[in-house]
């Protein structure tokens, strides 16, 4: 006996708008019809299936998100997780269907009634809407369950004493919910047969020959007279989450309501492993980056009793972003537990000298670290932009990447400005006199990112000056005349 | 050139024309180069002279020197050519052509030694790239430099670019060096892509548009800063050595070349040996005649065309009229129905050369309006040809002058109001869905508030780069995007096209166009035929054909008797639905109320119901005069004769042009003026200082005030588009042609449309339901009866019936049908294993033969059917007996709403119950009137009525309002909803694909239409009547509708 769990709006609530006033809908990248709709948008009537630009008309403050198959992904990974309280089989069937194994369950829970109850409990935490069913095969509880609400579970205390035909279970489920493809359906449509029970009632042999051997093994194992190959969810050895938001989150405390669905899964992957966390770590990615700032963020929060509290780690989280003053809002953000063994000490092989060097150094690194801070130890990186300021940067050393790429030195992209460019350049510039030098070479001219600074185009004209002192120094005149030192060639 | 103290000419210069690349139109670039006292521009697009029509206008216009190049670019170095004379221009043009039709579409594709080949004459600036200055230790550069010195001699300079890098010193050194020890003297260039440096973040925007990404995303590589620019004096002074600046003017004075050298010779391959053009055209011009007139050609024919050939013969265009000639014979002898419309229906000549089919018997034409000595503007002429044959046309054009001498003409695609948001927002980051929610909620037809303001208010309050985003957008509208392919203007010539101006691949395989559109073409005086397509004509010559095989008697149009009484008759009823021209809503609208009698009428019937005489306010004094005579007035005798005919409202341009003569003392120059400015006005608003005159000119000549207002009301409505009398007299006649067919052989031609279908104004469903309406009868497709296209089956006589062709199987290939005929072509088929035995097609399409009910003579149900057919086996060489028979499964026999819906799906049409007839069976819509029993409605009555919404549209002039088609089994309703109705239900008026509407029935003359009050969507009973799971879009897609604003 199986139960399926089948999500319809998961790919909203993966973006966590199912339940927002403002009407929302699901757009697949690149296709203009509306995939799923919040109920405030089905409330001005847009409904799954219309064009965007109807969608639109009907309601002009529509907010459209893409549809992110990742977290969608993540989404019903974790629904998986916690079901996996419920069952020994559980196996995920994207791309919004999860099944378990009940019958053998039942000695531990009692009923089938208290299996649902607490499948549903357990689902709510997940998703907004779901609908549950029962089959003697997981495809046909899997089939069932999207068929919509009214197949949903109906338990009856006596289901496992006195076996339902099968002719049952396939009673007016309608062919749409096998989801087969169109043409396929329209074929069936076309033969008069609109529910599973009709398709039954046909001769299989005849089935075959007629529908096609792929119906044929697809119906099989539905109804059980073919074995279906259950491919059963494995847990991750690690937690590991990416979410790419579709609007920039500006405030650092913005992120705390993506990161509680982040941390509940968190748990629930700490809880199946039988694990504690101690170190938990978020990178964020800015929209831009600004002068002498990382392109990335990392924030490691630490925990030394260890801890698999969602409500605990959020907290600490929270802590951590309250004094986070965030240089530009935050297009993506990625959490990661480390190994759960939480050292880097690794095993290390007596005879691989290199590889020993590098776990040397690692820990080398992780120790000045976990010492002086994180982001003590940095090395360059070149960006390519014109501005000077922002044509390289120094990004925070990690002790894995050490691991991965060490001691050979990274390859600096070539870029035209390499050679003009002075070897200390000064965070800021200092306006200076022009008095103080004496120009050998120039001008240079570069234009701000008219972009990124609010719009306003500003050049600055570089030169190469001989300084009183007879070293070789950058400065720049910008638009208004003013002079400014910007770096030392020697 | 100019005597200037400032020695310069820009010569490296890329208008926007280089697309994504270039940021200023070339008139910006020509009027800045003249502000800085530039001695001269050379405009050197990348591998194309797309933008030298527009740059070369500009310099007349301007009296500034242009200069005539293109830049190409090699992996080492960028080449520049540029042209000094005519010899250099054909050479560069040439190649140009070369190197882009060995690439696909939009890219070219040289190699150094195609350069080296084939140019003779042009000068050359050879820029070496900045990574090749900064290290050529791979000696890549200079070795292939030396083989261009070689090759160019004297006409070849190094290019020094000083844009302000880091490197601009090791740059110099290196030319420098290289000048030393090559000899080769060095010019300054600008390498110039903006006119002004403001335009440097649109540059950044096209850079990123170019590379598909944002320009936060571009990381260095757009340019470092806006040098690009054309520079001031000073600044260039600064910049370079005198020398090198110098060295632009000693090229400039070399290049000499002027595009009004460009000879365009039309092709004379026509005109035998022994003749002159003239004396053959009029050889032709009389055979012609003699034909048109069998009794004699009346003296004021002759007079005219005497007239038109002493004009044609002043401005020597004998040669594009044969042309014309000789395709419109081609067509004819291969009996391929064509008639040329437009300005060109204003000639006796074109009449009596069969290339148009206005008779001049009938009057008031003006061949000024087509062709006058004064404008000295080449001939325009658009013959439509059916359009299932116009390529047979077109083959026959490459075949007859060669792919080197015919080309097409291109149309030049511009950023408008819905590309320029995409690609800018895309550009700054924006996402897409957002882009299009933004476009969804401008009105571009707000004539109060224009959409860019629109689109400023929509975004957030002070968001700096929002404001910049629609900045930009503004800035770049008007932008060329990417050439396309005109839709049929060829350019023929007596040599080579790609010696005038270069070719290059279009989409469509086979087909070459050139760079330049119409208006390049006019400016430059060069001659265009548009051969075009006319679904209407296929209809017609069908039609014919079909007449022919029914009568057994040849038949032509000058068959169709003329002024046919019970033609009018129907007209008059607004039943015009399939009829050319006046077959829209608004056209059904107004027969009732023009009432056509004559053939006059329906050339007014086509001009009236066009934006410029709506909104020119012509349409009501018009019909009112037609009911009141006595309403009738002119205030002068020449107005009289110009708008007699038109009962004193000016329906017509030349009207308009004419009144202006007349009335307003204009010349004929200016009153050419004021045509063209009526043509343009939305884009320059030029005609304001003609109104003016205009005015006074009026009051001057005794006209009152307000015949003036009037007439310069009428002017600006005009602006929008009205007809050319002869244009809307060479429709008229197929609106004429079309209507006597189906007044008097509906079945033959609907079964014409339906065949020549894409076509027309409705589905095939509605030309079937209104031709069932009209009492004809529809046979279903038959694999026993049906063919590929629609045939008349007039087995038990009278008009026929209409025996659906294969082509409406969704599914079903030609070839699939061809392997059935060709089984049928021995004997019927006598069963579906029969058929399956004998017809080898695929699955799928014996699928879509059942599904479309093709096998009911064999056996009823199609269900059934269908399942044989999927279990079908087809016979091998084995010696096996194959078990075919499944008749141990039994299917039932599909309902009325099965069939209907497997039907919709499978045909695009049912002859089964209309859905409309199956829902009110079902109780739903159970107390709307059916649209059969309007007429039986009192004027003000409340009405209900329901259907399918099958149309939905909302012309500009109309104040908002929209204009809602339904349909029920009986016919259709026309539903008027106003703004505030449309806004307070939103989704019923939007959403809904069965309506239902309670409302005010209003009936003028008539025309019957429903006020709407309450609009219900009823979506759902459709739905529920088909009880499937299906989405909703499904429902749009069984019975379309066709929203159009």
């Amino acid at each position: 006996m199986w139960l399926a769990i089948s999500c319809p709006c998961i790919e909203m609530d993966a973006l966590s708008v199912m339940g927002v006033e403002a009407p929302f809908v699901v757009a697949q990248k690149h296709d203009s019809k509306v995939s799923q709709a919040n109920d405030a948008a089905k409330s001005l009537g847009v409904n799954p299936g219309i064009p965007l630009t109807l969608a639109f008309t009907l309601a002009p403050t529509l907010e459209v998100l893409s549809s992110d198959a990742k977290q969608t992904k993540a989404l019903l990974e974790s629904l998986a997780q916690s079901l996996g309280e419920f069952s020994g089989t559980v196996s995920i069937r994207p791309p919004d269907c999860v099944v378990i194994e009940v019958k053998s369950m039942l000695k531990y829970f009692g009923s089938l009634q208290s299996i649902a109850r607490s499948v549903r409990s357990c689902a709510k935490d997940w998703v907004s809407h779901h609908n549950l069913a029962l089959g003697p095969t997981a495809l046909l509880a899997q089939w069932r369950s999207q068929a919509g609400d009214q197949y949903d579970l109906i338990v009856n205390e006596k289901l496992t004493e006195v076996p339902i035909p099968l002719i049952q279970w396939l009673d007016k489920v309608p062919l749409s919910a096998t989801r087969w493809d169109k043409k396929q359906l329209s074929r069936l449509s076309g033969l008069g047969l609109k529910t599973l029970d009709e398709l039954y009632r046909l001769p299989s042999v005849l089935i075959r020959k007629h529908l096609g051997d792929g119906l044929y093994q697809q119906f099989g194992k539905a109804i059980g007279t073919i074995v279906e190959p259950i491919d059963v969810y494995q847990m991750p050895e690690s937690f590991h989450r990416e979410i790419e938001f579709d609007r920039e989150v500006e405030h650092s405390l913005g992120l705390i309501f993506p990161l509680k669905n982040v941390t509940q899964a968190l748990s629930t992957f700490l809880r199946r492993h039988r694990q504690k966390l101690y170190e938990l770590t978020i990178k964020l990615t800015p929209a831009w980056t600004i002068e002498d700032q990382a392109s990335e963020i990392t924030l490691e929060i630490k925990h030394d009793l260890g801890s698999d509290d969602a409500s605990l780690w959020l907290e600490l989280i929270e802590l951590k972003l309250s004094t986070l003053c965030l240089p530009a809002p935050i297009r993506t953000m990625v959490v990661f537990s480390g190994s759960l063994e939480a050292s880097i000490e690794s095993n290390q092989d007596l005879f691989d000298t290199v590889a020993n060097d590098r776990q040397s150094a690692a820990l080398f690194i992780s120790r000045i670290q976990a010492r002086l801070g994180e982001d003590v130890i940095k090395s360059p990186s070149i960006t390519g932009e014109h501005l000077p300021e922002h044509y390289a940067e120094y990004v925070p050393v990690v002790a894995t990447d050490v691991i991965k790429q060490p001691y050979t030195q990274s390859k600096l992209p070539s870029s035209p400005h390499t050679c003009s460019r002075p070897q200390w350049l000064l965070v800021c510039p200092t306006q200076i006199d022009s008095s103080q030098f004496r120009v050998i070479e120039g001008p240079e001219r570069v234009s701000t990112a008219w972009w990124k600074n609010r719009g306003q185009l500003e050049r600055r004209d570089y030169y190469k000056v001989l300084w009183g002192d007879q070293r070789i120094a950058w400065v720049f005149r910008n638009d208004k005349g003013h002079w400014y030192l910007h770096g030392w060639f020697s | 050139m100019k005597e200037s103290t400032f020695d310069y000419a820009e010569l490296h210069c890329l208008s926007n024309f280089t697309f994504q690349r270039g940021a200023s139109h070339p008139e910006e670039l020509i009027e800045r180069a003249q502000y800085l006292g530039y001695q001269a521009l050379a405009i050197t697009d990348e591998c194309s002279f797309a933008g030298l029509g527009r740059a070369y206008a500009a310099s007349k216009q301007t009296d500034f020197p242009l200069i005539v190049g293109s830049e190409f670019r090699f992996d080492t170095f960028t080449l520049v050519l540029l042209v000094p004379n005519i010899a250099a221009y054909k050479e560069l043009s040439l190649l140009i052509s070369t190197a882009r039709r060995q690439a696909p579409k939009g890219s070219y594709l040289i190699q150094p030694d195609d350069v080296l080949s084939s140019i003779k004459h042009c000068l050359s600036i050879v820029i070496p790239s900045r990574k090749v200055c900064a290290n050529d230790s791979d000696q890549v550069f200079l070795p292939l430099f030396q083989r261009f010195k070689r090759a160019f001699a004297n006409r070849i300079w190094l290019g020094l670019q000083r844009p302000l890098m880091a490197d601009d010193r090791v740059i110099q050194t290196y030319i420098e060096d290289i000048r030393h020890w090559q000899g080769i003297p060095i010019v300054a260039v600008g390498s110039v892509d903006m006119h002004v440096p403001a335009r440097q973040p649109l540059r950044d925007v096209l850079t990123a548009i170019k590379l598909r990404t944002s320009v936060e995303q571009l990381a260095g590589r757009q340019a470092s800063n806006g040098e690009s620019h054309l520079r001031s004096p000073n600044k260039l002074m600064s910049l370079y050595k005198k020398e090198y600046l110098d060295q632009s003017v000693v090229i400039a004075n070399r290049c000499n070349f002027s595009m009004s050298e460009l000879r365009y010779e039309y092709p004379k391959d026509l005109v035998p040996e022994g003749w002159t053009a003239h004396d053959y055209l009029i050889k032709a011009i009389n055979e012609g005649a003699n034909k048109r007139y069998p009794n004699g050609i009346p003296p004021f024919i002759l007079q005219q065309i005497q007239h038109e050939l002493d004009i044609i013969a002043h401005l020597r265009y004998e040669h594009y009229f044969l042309t014309v000639w000789d395709l419109v014979k081609f067509a004819r002898s291969r009996d391929i129905l064509c008639q040329g419309r437009g300005s060109a229906a204003n000639s006796a000549i074109c009449f009596c050369l069969h290339i148009t089919e206005v008779n001049p018997e009938n009057g008031n034409l003006l061949f000024e309006r087509f062709l006058s000595k004064e404008r000295n503007e080449p001939p325009d002429i658009d013959v439509d040809f059916e359009h299932h044959r116009r390529e047979e046309v077109i083959q026959y054009i490459y075949q007859r002058y060669g792919r080197e001498r015919a080309a097409l003409a291109a149309t030049v695609i511009r950023y408008r109001a819905k590309s320029a948001i995409k690609d800018v927002g895309k550009a700054l980051g924006y996402d897409e869905h957002y882009l299009s929610r933004l476009i969804q909620q401008l009105d571009r037809r707000d004539q109060e508030v224009h959409w860019l303001k629109q689109l400023r208010k929509l975004g957030p309050d002070n968001s700096v780069i929002y404001s910049m985003f629609v900045d930009l957008t503004a800035e770049i509208l008007d932008f060329p995007r990417h050439l396309s392919q005109h839709v049929g203007g060829f350019v023929i010539a007596s040599e080579r096209v790609d010696e005038l101006v270069p070719t290059e691949n279009a989409a469509m395989e086979g087909r070459t166009i050139i760079q330049w559109d119409k208006n390049d073409l006019e400016s430059l005086g060069l001659l265009k035929i548009d051969v075009l397509a006319l679904g209407m004509l296929s209809a017609i010559k069908r039609s014919m054909s079909m007449l022919c095989e029914k009568t057994g008697q040849a038949w032509t149009l000058e068959c169709i008797p003329r002024e046919d009484a019970e033609t009018y008759a129907m007209l008059q009823n607004g039943d015009s639905v399939g009829v050319f021209q006046v077959e829209s809503r608004a056209q059904m609208s107004m027969l009732p109320r023009l009432k056509p009698t004559c053939f006059y009428d329906l050339v007014v019937q086509v001009a009236i119901v066009r934006p410029g005489p709506i909104q020119g306010g012509m349409v009501h004094p018009y019909l009112q005069r037609r009911s009141d005579p006595t309403l009738v007035s002119y205030p002068s005798a020449e107005v009289k004769r110009v708008l007699e005919r038109t009962l004193g409202v000016p329906i017509f341009q030349e009207q308009v042009i004419k009144l202006a003569m007349v009335a307003g003392g204009f010349s004929s120059g200016e009153a050419d003026q004021l045509r063209r400015a009526m043509g343009a006005w939305k884009r320059t608003g030029q005609l304001k200082p003609f109104e003016e005159k205009l005015k006074a000119g009026m009051l001057e000549r005794g006209y009152s005030n307000e015949f003036a207002d009037r007439l310069c009301l009428q002017i600006r409505g005009f602006g929008e588009y009205g007809f050319p009398e002869s244009h809307a007299a060479s429709f008229a006649l197929l609106v004429y042609f079309s209507a006597w067919l189906k007044c008097h052989e509906p079945v033959i031609f609907c079964c014409a449309l339906q065949n020549s279908y894409p076509m027309g104004f409705y589905s095939p469903s509605q030309l079937i339901q209104d031709l069932q309406r009209h009492a004809g009868t529809v046979l279903p497709v038959c694999v026993n009866a049906s063919f590929w296209d629609h045939i008349v089956d007039h087995s038990q006589g009278g008009n026929g019936m209409l025996r659906i062709g294969f082509r409406l199987v969704n599914g079903l290939s030609k070839q699939a049908v061809q392997l059935l005929l060709n089984a049928r072509s021995n004997r019927p088929f006598e069963s579906i294993h029969d058929f399956l035995d004998r017809v080898s097609i695929n699955t799928s399409e014996r699928e879509a033969l059942a599904s479309a009910g093709a096998f009911e003579t064999l056996a009823g149900n199609r269900h059934q059917v269908r399942w044989q057919m999927l279990g079908h086996q087809l016979p091998t060489h084995l010696p096996f007996e194959l078990n075919q028979s499944s008749s141990e499964v039994c299917f039932e026999s599909p309902t009325p709403v099965q069939t209907t819906q497997e039907e919709l799906r499978r045909l695009g049409l049912t002859l089964g119950r209309h859905l409309m007839s199956l829902i009110r069976e079902r109780g739903a819509c159970r107390r709307c009137t059916p649209s059969n029993e309007l007429a039986q409605l009192n004027h003000g009555s409340l009405v209900r009525v329901a259907g399918i919404v099958t149309g939905r549209q909302r012309p500009g002039t109309a104040s908002g309002v929209t204009f809602i088609t339904l349909e029920d089994e009986f016919g259709n309703c026309n539903i008027v909803v106003w703004l505030a109705t449309a806004k307070a239900q939103r989704q019923a008026y939007l959403g809904a694909t069965l309506l239902e509407v309670h409302g005010i029935l209003e009936r003028e003359n008539n025309v019957t239409h429903i006020i709407a009050g309450q609009l219900i969507d009823r979506t759902a009973a459709w739905q529920s009547l088909l009880n499937s799971e299906e989405s909703s879009q499904d429902w749009h897609g069984l019975v379309p509708s066709r929203d159009f604003h």
